[in-house]
């Protein structure tokens, strides 16, 4: 059992290149990969009706948006539908992106189903046939995919069986998109509901990647071809105790220290439910965290790039170019946080480098 | 003595009211006496026996059914009307403190029934300081560790192909040359490891081993292991022993001056090993000890050395590497091991012995450090490899490859050699009086040769280090 039969070194090769690509310096990922029904609650916040066409419009100014957006997105999560979807002089979206540089990833998981005999814990679901459709998305220009896991912190959860369940279909997932040369993206996101600390959400976050990781190696992934989507480390939404960035960021760091293996290329956090000026603020405070990093930390963000984008166009054609403007400024931001660069109106850099407290408290 | 003896009385005692009896039973304290919340009677005495008689016998009934919160807020209630009718001003309890309090009852509720996923920190911020600077102390650029913990088995090994005889004295004289040597050490040897016997051993004029080596800022580490003992089942695996009464032993070892420890766990490589069962048994059973130690201050050293005996390959030792290593890490973060307070002593990756195929020392060094930074987690401070049944030439070469590797290396990467320091000292010393300076001599010119290793330093007699760099071959091949 302790034979290797490993990928070739050219397979290696190509989803090395392609990871590190993706998370070049100052470069993160645009999550517009909104599920139909995701989508449906975007639109409802702006009154918007959600049909495909409106679908298209909307991804459509996100994709033709300045080129100046370039150097700041190193991928684009896609939907399946949108994989398919053309501009209005009818160019492939995948097309398109890939012309501007950035990588095209697929999103190929089917959703969280519950975990009888749990709290309310669920596993996702999506490895049925998961060989052959990522043949296909190979063949439709898609180089990378993400897959989201779903963990959640109560005083009785997660449980060790949600924790082993999703490390190992992550791992599975993984292990099947490596065969395409796909670079699989893993998400095991661990929600900020709750009144936690930031000390509850550190501890959980780091068991919950200590088992990504050995179900990685379990399953013989190719770590160098990989890429992580964590949840930063935060406190519960109904926390009473407010924790600034600096605390988050160390917090994050130590965590990520103490369970991903440097060979990892990069660190592509999820905003969860932070606003687009926190999630800024906190990559970049993580940034400056002055631990050793040894992995690319940078975006992979969804309402944190698209929230003021997606109120300016209200749907309208009008505000097309509003609406651009907007995800410019949001993409501008998080790629000098990527670099750990972004100044906020109003904060200094150096008076925030005071506040990262020894590690020893983490 | 007086054969009468006197009566007890109450207040001799200092009896004290106790807060919980006010959640329990309803009771405040009023002047030193215990008041009834309920009814107001008096209970003379302040025992838990006597309050709980009177609320069990005539309230509890009542007030048995109550939620945790709900007794809060009925306690509080119960003292608010207390506090009128006897005309204090005191500043009735407000609403938010009960919830407060509420809280507080019911987070105590929770932590005590325990889930996986509460945190009961292993270790207070000082003593996690403490171990973390003990473990940096010891990997300090150009340091490394002089592994002299060989068991009196071990040591019989050494001295008798230098025609040595193995008694206790001989250990002492050999151990104390090496510790001896003049101060030319100091900047490569970061700390070293002892066998039981040695660390209360003393020089020539009565000054202990273990002190000696702290007065020259090295950390003394101490080998805590008992020996290998075979798994049932298998093909000829191991686990280790020597949990039984660990705890006592590293808290009396730290007092007797050790800060860090060391415990070896084998694995060996063919065709049915290592299996399932003695990875998973030995990676657990040293987090166990790994956890032991660092409840005690101790710097846990893991050593899970995968033997160098067999004819697999270079990739081959890779692989197993690591996978030894993922499960060895696995059953840390499961222990809540402090990693930042730990040293990890790995094999190198090496082919085996009876390999047909030769590999350079950049080959080595690729494949090592590919290995670490796959299953090495970042917050680890320190590598320091084992020498197996590497030549000292070989070893240190090796070390010096794996610094000059271009792959990013976030932890310390040093030695912890016993042989490949020891084994030109023990052959010029030959256990003659008269050859200890020239075998302290051959200790010190190895020091050096591995400190500048530690710091990709190290120019071996007819090999330019220029030459090296171009033979490291990017890592997708590995």
């Amino acid at each position: 059992m302790t034979h290797a039969y490993p990928l070739s070194a050219e397979q290696k090769k190509e989803l090395s290149g392609i990871a590190q690509k993706i998370v070049a310096a100052g470069k993160g990922i645009l999550a517009a990969d909104e599920s139909t029904g995701s989508m449906a609650k975007r639109f409802q916040g702006i009154n918007a009706e959600n049909t495909e066409e409106n679908r298209r419009l909307y991804r459509q100014l996100l994709f033709t948006a300045d080129n100046q957006v370039n150097p700041c997105i190193g991928g684009v999560i896609f939907f399946h539908e949108t994989l398919y979807q053309k501009t209005d002089d009818s160019k492939l979206f995948p097309q398109l992106v890939k012309e501007k540089g950035m990588v095209v990833g697929i999103k190929v998981d089917k959703g969280v189903v519950p975990l009888a005999g749990t709290n309310g814990e669920t596993t996702t679901q999506g490895l049925d046939g998961l060989y052959e459709r990522c043949a296909q998305y190979k063949k439709d220009g898609a180089d990378f995919a993400k897959w989201r896991c779903v963990l959640k912190i109560t005083s009785t959860t997660p449980s060790q069986l949600a924790i082993m369940e999703n490390a190992n279909v992550l791992a599975r997932y993984a292990s099947i998109c490596q065969m395409h040369g796909i670079v699989p993206i893993v998400e095991p996101e661990i929600l900020p509901d709750g009144d936690h600390d930031l000390q509850r959400c550190q501890y959980v976050t780091e068991k919950v990647l200590a088992a990504v990781y050995k179900a990685l190696s379990d399953h013989h992934v190719y770590l160098e071809g990989t890429l992580l989507k964590p949840n930063m480390v935060t406190a519960g939404h109904s926390c009473p105790k407010k924790f600034v960035p600096q605390e988050i960021a160390m917090a994050t760091v130590t965590a990520l220290r103490r369970t991903v293996p440097p060979t990892v290329p990069g660190v592509t956090f999820l905003s969860g439910g932070q606003s687009e000026a926190e999630a800024t603020i906190n990559l970049n405070a993580i940034n400056q965290c002055p631990l050793h990093k040894p992995w690319a930390l940078t975006f992979s963000f969804g309402r944190a790039l698209q929230a003021s984008a997606l109120k300016a166009w209200g749907g309208k054609k009008e505000n097309g170019k509003a609406c651009q403007e907007e995800y410019v400024k949001r993409a501008l931001n998080n790629s000098k946080a990527a670099l750990g660069k972004y100044e906020s109106s109003g904060e200094k850099g150096a008076a925030q480098e005071s506040l990262f407290v020894a590690d020893h408290a983490y | 003595m007086s054969a009468c003896v006197k009566k007890r009385k109450i207040d001799t005692e200092c009896r004290v009211f106790n807060k919980t009896w006010t959640l329990k039973y309803f009771f405040t304290e009023v002047k030193g006496k215990a008041v009834c919340l309920v009814c107001g009677e008096q209970v003379a005495s302040l025992k838990d026996y006597n309050l709980n008689r009177h609320y069990e016998t005539k309230h509890a009934d009542k007030y048995q059914n109550l939620t945790d919160a709900e007794r809060v807020q009925t306690s509080e209630a119960l003292l608010a009307k207390l506090k009128k009718q006897q005309g204090f001003f005191n500043k009735l309890h407000t609403s938010r403190d009960a919830a407060a309090k509420t809280s507080f009852v019911i987070s105590h509720k929770i932590a005590k029934n325990t889930t996986m996923t509460h945190q009961y920190p292993a270790l207070t911020p000082e003593q996690k300081k403490e171990l973390q600077d003990i473990a940096e102390r010891i990997v300090a650029p150009g340091k490394g560790i002089l592994a002299a913990d060989e068991s009196t088995g071990s040591m019989g090994k050494r001295l008798n192909p230098i025609g040595v005889e193995n008694t206790e004295e001989n250990r002492r004289r050999y151990r104390q040359l090496l510790f001896t040597a003049d101060q030319r050490i100091d900047n490569c040897i970061g700390g070293v490891i002892f066998f039981h016997e040695t660390l209360y051993q003393n020089t020539d004029d009565g000054t202990n081993f273990s002190q000696l080596i702290r007065d020259r800022d090295m950390v003394v580490g101490i080998k805590v292991d008992k020996g290998v003992v075979p798994l049932a089942g298998t093909d000829g695996e191991t686990t280790t022993q020597g949990l039984d009464g660990l705890s006592e032993r590293c808290a009396q070892y730290k007092k007797d001056g050790a800060d860090f420890a060391k415990w070896r766990s084998v694995l060996k490589i063919s065709d049915t090993t290592p299996s399932e069962l003695a990875i998973l048994e030995n990676a657990n059973v040293l987090a166990r000890y790994a956890s032991i130690c660092q409840q005690n201050g101790i710097v846990p050293i893991v050593e899970p050395e995968i033997l160098p005996d067999g004819e697999h390959d270079l990739k081959r030792c890779q692989y197993v590497s690591e996978k030894v290593l993922a499960a060895v890490y696995k059953a840390l973060s499961d222990h809540h091991v402090y990693l930042e307070g730990t040293l990890l002593k790995p094999n190198m990756v090496t082919p085996g012995h009876a390999c047909s195929t030769k590999y350079s020392s950049e080959e080595i060094a690729m494949a090592t450090v590919t290995a670490l930074r796959r299953t090495v987690p970042p917050a680890v401070t320190g590598v320091t490899f084992l020498s197996g049944g590497q030549s000292e030439e070989e070893a240190s070469m090796n070390l010096n490859a794996i610094n000059n590797c271009p792959l990013a290396k976030p932890w310390a990467l040093t030695f912890s050699y016993g042989r490949a320091l020891q084994a030109s000292a023990l052959n010029a010393w030959r256990g003659e009086l008269n050859n200890e300076k020239a075998a302290a001599e051959e200790f010190i010119k190895r020091a050096e040769a591995n400190g500048l290793a530690a710091l990709g330093k190290y120019e071996s007699s007819g090999s330019g280090t220029a030459a090296g760099k171009s033979l490291y071959v990017a890592n997708h091949a590995y």
